[in-house]
């Protein structure tokens, strides 16, 4: 067994730590993987950015069938805006 | 919690009933069959049973009408009704009475299945994971939130709930284990995927477009 987390044994514990507070062991080995790791640290960065925006378009509760303004809510339903540039 | 009195779906058409029977003012009247439908939209994606969340809505809508003149600050009249909405679905987690929710089976093969495809349509797991850049702007950050309306949307709906009741109604992994009768290891697994699956679902609809611009 490697002393070092594996990659997908990083991304369990990232989305664990949301949730619960980390065995010393586990916090340790995250802290050295990280500093070692740019994918890992992305994939920090991305959960963390994931976290946020949920709790926002939760709490605040998204206008997905609001009235349009210029068109982005309309647009907001379904696909993508379109970009034409 | 308040027994739930109607088990009938509402229907649109019954908002003018309820805002005549409790003498709503026309300004809120007017608003409260949109409101109905962003309710409708976070009850789906936090309770099994769609008649339930419209049961819910339904009684959210009337303590929106009782007590709209209480509202105050720089809520929206839409944040403000979400947390009630908030409270009256965890209070129903919370009962006793509840109705026993369907065993959330992680093994699965449809949901295994529904998270290999977002997997898939991405990149292989070999290539470095990319940051996301943050939006710069508000109409970024809202074409953002958009894209992850539309991925939590697009969740399997046990996981999606297990989601929601963290991430919205705010209840520890434990407690979510107890509500749903599993385990917490089991909850963690599917918070796991959840999150797998929103960023797989972001990364190919925010970043993927975001690349092009």
């Amino acid at each position: 067994m490697n002393w070092l987390h594996s990659c997908s044994r990083v991304e369990e514990l990232l989305s664990q730590r949301l949730d619960e507070p980390l065995a010393l062991g586990d916090r340790i080995r995250l802290h050295l993987h990280l500093s070692m790791c740019t994918s890992c640290r992305n994939i920090e960065q991305q959960l963390d950015s994931l976290t946020a925006l949920s709790a926002r378009l939760f709490v605040t509760g998204f206008d997905w069938v609001g009235p349009s303004e210029s068109g982005a809510s309309a647009r907001a339903i379904g696909a993508p805006p379109d970009r034409p540039t | 919690m308040k027994t739930l009195v109607s088990r009938a779906p509402i229907l649109t058409s019954t908002i003018p009933a309820l805002t005549t029977l409790l003498q709503v003012p026309p300004l809120l009247a007017g608003q409260l069959s949109l409101l109905q439908k962003q309710l409708l939209r976070h009850a789906r994606l936090a309770v099994y049973d769609h008649s339930l969340a419209e049961d819910l809505v339904q009684d959210t809508l009337v303590v929106v009408i009782q007590r709209h003149t209480e509202r105050r600050g720089e809520a929206s009249l839409l944040t403000w009704a979400v947390a009630i909405l908030r409270h009256k679905v965890a209070d129903w987690y919370r009962s006793p009475d509840r109705r026993r929710m369907l065993q959330v089976n992680v093994e699965d093969n449809d949901l295994d299945g529904a998270i290999e495809a977002l997997h898939n349509s991405n990149a292989s797991d070999s290539d470095p994971v990319p940051a996301w850049q943050q939006p710069e702007n508000r109409e970024e950050q809202r074409q953002m939130m958009s894209v992850l309306d539309r991925c939590i949307g697009c969740l399997p709906s046990q996981i999606g709930r297990v989601f929601v009741m963290r991430e919205w109604l705010g209840f520890e992994t434990t407690e979510i284990g107890e509500r749903l009768c599993i385990s917490q290891a089991h909850c963690r697994t599917i918070l796991h995927r959840a999150r797998m699956a929103l960023r797989a679902c972001m990364q190919r609809d925010w970043l993927g477009k975001a690349e092009h611009r």
